[in-house]
């Protein structure tokens, strides 16, 4: 799923300062964690809140969208809710807010969300791992699963690198804090010391010994385009 | 801060018969070694009441809901109202339309409602003494027995009305005077909202949520328990439970929202929400406390799983000055540690607020209904610290 | 192993036990220092070639061409020109190839490189278009084929390069390692120069694991100047493993109050250590050489290869 992390209020209020009459649109696609119709109510109470704090005066409706990303249902569900809005706050992820700006050019539409990457869920923990680059050139099939194109830190075709030490990648997570700054850092496993451990398991050392030549990196040049869906 | 127990052996009427001991669910009652009087001991007590309920010597007392409070409470309704029905339920058996049809059925539209943390509290001679004032029919609606969050209480209070029902027929009376409809309050899902993000399947402490295949979540009415946690991890708010239904919680912060401004514009003083597990305090049968210090709205929850940081965002939105959430003490929640998943989320709810500098304005604090006087000191604490916004 | 084009190469062709140095440029437009450290490993007589890093560590420092080049002519030392992938794509490393060659570079060391993270300008991008095993592909193309990795043409005369790579005795576990050196060498790597190794047994190990690689090997050493500096290894650098003899040796000398004495002592104590050392690892015929990263420690260098050769 795409995984998104709520924007600052303050930078929200700044997008929305020119505007009276705003709709906090949410999204029920795959957006995690997901941003529909309660996350829109609350930060349209949250919004109006912040403003009043500031002396300002903004109203906010909520609505949310089956898939923000598609146009034809962001266009026909979204459409009835748009009267006498000056602006959206979208609580979708990137691809929700430029879909909305491409079907309503004239309704200024501002993220409400940082759209962070492509990633798995591990709820125990409530983590949310990045684990696609969408390369358009999936290589899981030689390397036992595990993507070193995403978990890589350089994104090795033949690691591991002179990085790897005890199974440990020299880059660890970096956990940032609402201004950016990383506040912790965690320890993480080298992508290619997994996928030689897994491919030795699975008895397949003959994909981990193969050289691996340089990528066609015209794969994945974007922005990119399918046609005949 | 006071600690006083709320319930209490008086051993100059205790007879040391035992029941109490072995009736408790909890085995919070033991007889002391030495002097073979028998004791409380509170840190294992769940205040379920069925000891003071089963004492026959009438030796235990209980800060909530004692016999005379219970009885004059219906007199005074009687007197209010001219009615002469009376339903017994327990907090979480709810009223909901299939029970309503079926109390019609036997003839009861209108009725006075004595709401009780557990039917396993009320005294054997309770139904006695509600004929003796008046009362000329009575329906007991207890929670289905496998689900008493008090493990014993429901049935044990069952029991004891059965036996008085047959009591009631060797006097003559019809076996209609006395009525049992067994309920549960339980999560429902809207289809049509489900967004099939499976927050609900994966945070239900009791596995009652699956995915219908394929589509919407859907509870398995006989393992829900009622807790409403998932109701509180819907992002689609696709989720309600009988009486906690978003709507009406949402009306009812707007509603007391609306009382507490003016009350405000009076008094000056701080208005506070608190959204309180319906087991971690029993409010008094006359409505709320008495908190002087401030406007103080109580909401129940059906557990503090379920609160929901929405209620708290339009709880600030609505004017108030602050919320309170009551929680269970660790160790004692009903559920499978559901104030664990509110404090969790009480971290996520402050660190948002903290942008608009209002993380003070709400608090999470864990209280026992055992313990006098324990909420009312933490929603004093709350009220003192908050200055109106 | 290709053609031997440069004296590295041409030396371990010939059957000679080689030594290779390392200099290390900085964020800065003067070179005399290393012009300078270059003329001490020249003038030992014994270092055959010197690396030149490439924004070792990703720290940033004055381009590794130009230091290679500009060492290269001034003191006549050959040099090993360090070349990462870290910030360049195969455009930039293709070209910075040729400018290489334009200058007469006879040795590249192949190298992934360390995150940009890892440095002092860690808001980089970091470019691993390619990795070190590719590169050594892409070398090897327009050394052998007169094309870069995309069929692209090398007008005139092909660049002259012997290709080196990077390997790592202390990597567990070894299996891993050696796959990997497997594929390099298969790409066209004719030699390694390894990571620092302090314990001969891994070193021995590692020889042997590599024994039937095609390519010849330099073991990397480190005499240490004083006991925190080896205690650093020890602690710090993740994977190398510090004999505890060693370790222990080394805080015995550091406790004698003078100092000129401790000096002489630790001098005596590394030629002793690292002759020995150099004379085991020898013996494995796949070794072909040592690689001395002795920066800022001349004294020590001579002495150890003298004793290695006096046997």
């Amino acid at each position: 799923m795409i995984v998104t992390k709520e924007k600052p209020v303050e930078e929200i209020l700044e997008y929305l300062a020119p505007y009276k009459n705003v709709l906090v649109l949410g999204c029920d696609g795959c957006t995690q964690p997901p941003r529909g119709l309660k996350q829109a109510k609350m930060y349209a109470m949250l919004i109006e809140m912040a403003a009043k704090l500031r002396h300002k005066d903004i109203k906010c409706r909520a609505a949310t969208v089956a898939m923000q990303c598609d146009n034809y249902l962001c266009s026909s569900t979204v459409h009835p809710q748009l009267e006498g809005v000056d602006a959206v706050l979208s609580l979708a992820c990137g691809i929700g807010v430029q879909t909305f700006a491409e079907v309503f050019p004239d309704v200024p539409v501002y993220p409400g969300q940082d759209t962070v990457f492509a990633g798995s869920q591990e709820r125990e923990n409530g983590k949310l791992y990045e684990r696609c680059k969408a390369c358009g050139d999936c290589l899981l099939g030689e390397t036992g699963g595990i993507c070193p194109v995403t978990a890589c830190a350089k994104g090795l075709m033949n690691g591991p690198c002179g990085g790897c030490v005890e199974g440990k990648c020299e880059v660890p997570y970096e956990i940032r804090d609402e201004k950016g700054e990383v506040i912790k850092m965690i320890e993480r496993d080298c992508a290619w010391y997994r996928i030689y451990e897994r491919l030795k398991k699975l008895g397949r050392l003959d994909l981990y010994r193969k050289y691996r030549s340089p990528r066609d990196r015209a794969v994945s040049a974007w922005p990119r385009l399918l046609e005949g869906v | 801060m006071l600690t006083q127990a709320g319930v209490k052996i008086r051993s100059e009427y205790c007879s040391k018969c035992s029941v109490c001991s072995s009736i408790c669910p909890f085995e919070a009652i033991f007889a002391d070694e030495k002097t073979g009087e028998l004791v409380i001991d509170i840190e294992k007590c769940r205040i379920c009441g069925l000891c003071f309920s089963s004492c026959p010597s009438s030796a235990i007392d209980i800060a909530y809901y004692d016999r005379d409070s219970l009885v004059n409470y219906v007199k005074e309704r009687i007197r209010e109202t001219g009615m002469d029905k009376l339903v017994v339920r327990c907090q979480s058996a709810p009223l909901d339309d299939s029970v309503k049809d079926r109390l019609k059925r036997h003839g009861m539209g209108e009725y006075i409602t004595l709401r009780v943390p557990c039917v396993g509290r009320v005294p054997p001679d309770f139904a006695l003494r509600m004929l003796a004032i008046g009362v000329r029919k009575m329906a007991i609606i207890p929670c289905k027995g496998e689900n008493c969050r008090f493990e014993r209480g429901s049935n044990i209070g069952l029991l004891r009305f059965s036996l008085t029902r047959n009591l009631l027929g060797q006097l003559g009376l019809e076996e209609e005077t006395l009525i049992v409809i067994r309920n549960l309050v339980r999560a429902h899902v809207d289809a049509n909202r489900c967004i099939e993000c499976g927050n609900c399947i994966y945070t239900c402490p009791y596995n009652a949520v699956h995915f219908g295949s394929p589509g919407a979540a859907q509870v398995d009415e006989n393992a829900c328990w009622g807790c409403g946690a998932c109701v509180a991890v819907c992002p689609a708010l696709a989720i309600s439970l009988d009486e906690f239904n978003h709507r009406s919680l949402q009306q009812s912060i707007i509603r007391y929202a609306q009382i507490i401004r003016e009350m405000k514009q009076k008094n000056c003083k701080p208005a506070v929400l608190v959204l309180h597990c319906q087991w971690a305090n029993f409010p008094p049968l006359n409505g709320s406390g008495n908190y002087s210090d401030g406007n103080i709205a109580l909401l129940e929850l059906p557990c503090s799983s379920a609160f929901d940081p929405m209620y708290v965002i339009q709880a600030l939105h609505e004017g108030f000055d602050g919320v309170l959430i009551a929680a269970c003490k660790k160790g004692e929640c009903r559920f499978e540690e559901g104030n664990e998943l509110a404090e969790k989320r009480m971290l996520t709810l402050k660190k948002l607020l903290a942008q608009l500098n209002l993380e003070s304005r709400v608090e999470l604090c864990f209280i026992s209904s055992k313990y006098l006087g324990e909420f009312d000191d933490n929603v004093k604490l709350f009220v003192n610290r908050l200055k109106p916004m | 192993m290709g053609q031997a084009f440069s004296n590295l190469m041409k030396n371990i062709a010939e059957g000679k036990f080689v030594y290779t140095g390392e200099l290390e440029a900085h964020r800065s437009t003067d070179l005399s220092e290393v012009i300078q450290w270059a003329k001490t490993l020249k003038a030992t007589g014994k270092i055959v070639a010197a690396n030149v890093t490439d924004n070792p560590q990703s720290v940033g420092a004055l381009s590794s061409l130009v230091t290679s080049y500009i060492v290269q002519r001034e003191t006549g030392l050959e040099t090993v020109y360090q070349l990462r992938c870290s910030d360049r794509n195969r455009l930039a490393l293709a070209s910075d190839l040729l400018g290489a060659a334009a200058l007469g570079l006879k040795n590249v060391l192949a190298l992934t490189g360390d995150h940009p993270k890892k440095g002092d300008t860690p808001e980089a991008m970091p470019v691993f278009d390619l990795d070190g095993t590719q590169l050594v592909e892409l070398i090897h193309k327009m050394v052998y084929e007169g094309r870069d990795l995309s069929g692209n043409e090398i007008h005139g005369p092909r660049p002259q390069f012997n290709i080196g790579a990077a390997a790592n005795p202390n990597f567990k576990p070894l299996e891993a390692e050696v796959l990997k050196l497997e594929r390099k060498a298969e790409v066209g790597a004719d030699f390694f120069q390894t990571q620092v190794v302090f314990d001969v047994n891994v070193a021995l190990e590692f020889l042997d694991a590599v024994s039937h690689i095609k390519a010849a090997f330099l073991i990397g050493i480190f005499p240490p100047r004083s006991y925190n500096q080896a205690e650093y290894f020890a602690k710090n650098v993740p994977g190398v493993q510090v004999p505890k003899d060693f370790l222990e040796s080394f805080k015995k000398i550091s406790e004698l109050p003078d100092k000129t004495e401790r000096r002489r002592k630790i001098d005596e104590y590394n030629i002793e250590y690292f002759a020995d050392f150099i004379k085991q690892v020898k013996k494995k015929p796949v070794c072909k050489g040592i690689h001395v990263m002795a920066v800022g420690y001349p004294e020590v260098v001579n002495p150890i290869i003298e004793k290695v050769e006096k046997g």
